[in-house]
C-alpha cells in the first residue's frame, strides 16, 4: 500500500512545486493536499496519512491552531509534521517544535533536501 | 514479326512499370510503417520520461515494445536520448517558472539533471539549446524606462528585468525619443518630473500620440501624488495609464499586463 502525505499550503505555486518534486522523486507517495489548517485537520483525520508538511501561516485555521489539535488526538497525534515557514528564525524552529512538530522546514525549498527529509519520515 | 516483337515489347514495358509502381507503393507502406511504429515507441517513451528516468522494469518494457516494433537498437538509443533531454528541459523550464519558491537555481538543476539521468557531457552539449529555451519562455518584451533618477537605487528595475523584461533606460524624454525608433519598445514606463528645461513625461507622452508610429505604444506614467487629480481628469487612452509614487511593484505588473493586453487587443483587432 503506497503512503500518504498529507500537505497544508495555501499558496498554489508551493502546491504545484512540492507536487512537482513528489512526482520526480519517485517515492510512490500519494499526495492529499488542503489548502488551510481546517482542512488539514479534517484530511488527517479521514486519510491518516504517514507524514503531514504543514504550512504554518494560512487562512481560515494556521498551521499553529491545527498542529495542536492533530497532536491532541489518538487518530493523529503519532503522525509525524513537519513545520514549512517563511521565517527562518531559531525562535520559530522551537515553537514549531515545542507544539508538536518532528521537524521545522524553512521556505524556499531545496527539492533534494526535502526529498531527504521526507524520506527520513517515510521510512520510520 | 515485327509487331509480335513490338507487342512483347510494349508487355515488357507494362510488366516492368507495374513492377516499379508495386515496389514504390510497397516502400512507401514499409515506410509509413517504420514511422508510425517510431511515433508508438516515441509516445510511450515520452510517458515513461515524464517525472524522470524510468525504472528498470519500465526501461524493459520500453526495450521490448522496441523489439516488437522492429525498431533497429540504435534508433532506440537515439530516440531514448532525444526523449529525455526533451523531458528534462520541460521539467527544467517548469521548475524555473517557479524559481522565486526555489532556495538555490542550481542546485534544483542539479537534482534535475540527475532525476533525468542527463549526464554532464550531454548536459554541455544542450547547455546552449536548454538556455535559449529559457531566455525565450522568460522573455516578455522590450520596455523603455524614462526615470530621472537612474543613478540612484531604483528597486522597480531588478523586478522589471525578473519578470522577463528587456530594460533600455533613459534619463530624460529628450534622450528617450532618440532610443525610441532603435528600440522599437513594447511598453514606456516614464515619470513625469524631469530636470528643469527637459520635457515632462505628459508632454512626451502627448509627443508619441502624434506619431502614428508609436501613438500605440503602451504607456505608463509614474507620476506625484499631487499629479493624481489632473492626471484622473485627463482623457487617457485604455492602453495608457498612471501609477501614485511610491510604485507599488505587484500593483505595476498588473498595469503592465492590463495595458499590454489591450495593445495585443487592438494588433489583433487589425488583422
Amino acid at each position: 500500500m503506497s503512503k500518504k502525505i498529507l500537505l497544508a499550503e495555501d499558496d498554489e505555486d508551493n502546491r504545484d512545486l512540492v507536487s512537482f518534486v513528489l512526482m520526480r522523486s519517485r517515492l510512490g507517495a500519494e499526495l492529499i493536499i488542503a489548502e488551510n489548517g481546517q482542512e488539514a485537520v479534517d484530511k488527517a483525520f479521514e486519510h491518516l496519512p504517514n507524514l503531514i508538511l504543514m504550512d504554518m501561516q494560512m487562512p481560515v485555521m494556521d498551521g499553529w491552531t491545527a498542529i495542536p489539535i492533530l497532536k491532541a488526538d489518538k487518530r493523529t497525534k503519532h503522525i509525524p509534521i513537519i513545520a514549512f515557514t517563511a521565517q527562518a528564525k531559531p525562535e520559530d524552529k522551537i515553537r514549531t517544535l515545542e507544539i508538536g512538530c518532528a521537524e521545522h522546514y524553512s521556505k524556499p525549498m531545496d527539492p533534494q533536501e526535502l526529498i531527504t527529509l521526507i524520506t527520513k519520515y517515510l521510512a520510520e | 514479326m515485327e509487331t509480335t516483337l513490338e507487342e512483347m515489347k510494349r508487355q515488357i514495358e507494362m510488366l516492368s512499370h507495374s513492377l516499379d509502381q508495386e515496389r514504390k507503393a510497397r516502400e512507401e507502406m514499409t515506410k509509413q510503417q517504420i514511422q508510425a511504429n517510431v511515433l508508438q515507441l516515441r509516445t510511450s517513451m515520452e510517458k515513461a520520461w515524464l517525472n524522470g528516468a524510468p525504472n528498470d522494469q519500465e526501461g524493459e518494457e520500453l526495450h521490448k515494445l522496441a523489439v516488437s516494433l522492429s525498431i533497429p537498437e540504435n534508433v532506440e538509443l537515439s530516440l531514448r536520448r532525444e526523449v529525455k533531454l526533451k523531458m528534462y528541459s520541460n521539467a527544467v523550464k517548469e521548475v524555473i517558472s517557479k524559481r522565486q519558491l526555489l532556495r538555490s537555481s542550481s542546485s534544483t538543476l542539479e537534482w534535475l539533471r540527475k532525476v533525468y539521468q542527463v549526464t554532464m557531457e550531454e548536459y554541455l552539449e544542450y547547455e546552449t539549446k536548454f538556455l535559449l529555451d529559457l531566455v525565450a519562455d522568460q522573455y516578455k518584451g522590450t520596455l523603455l524606462y524614462v526615470s530621472p533618477n537612474l543613478k540612484g537605487k531604483d528597486d522597480l528595475l531588478p523586478r522589471l528585468k525578473s519578470a522577463g523584461y528587456a530594460v533600455v533606460l533613459s534619463g530624460t524624454p529628450e534622450e528617450a525619443l532618440e532610443k525610441i525608433e532603435k528600440v522599437n519598445p513594447n511598453l514606456i514606463l516614464c515619470h513625469t518630473e524631469f530636470a528643469p528645461g527637459s520635457l515632462s513625461g505628459i508632454k512626451f507622452l502627448h509627443l508619441l500620440r502624434a506619431s502614428p508610429k508609436f501613438n500605440f505604444i503602451p504607456f505608463i506614467l509614474l507620476c506625484e501624488p499631487s499629479e493624481v487629480s489632473q492626471l484622473q481628469s485627463s482623457e487617457l487612452r485604455q492602453h495608457e495609464g498612471f501609477l501614485k509614487k511610491p510604485v507599488d511593484a505587484d500593483e505595476l505588473m498588473i498595469t503592465m499586463n492590463e495595458k499590454l493586453t489591450h495593445f495585443r487587443d487592438y494588433v489583433s483587432s487589425l488583422s
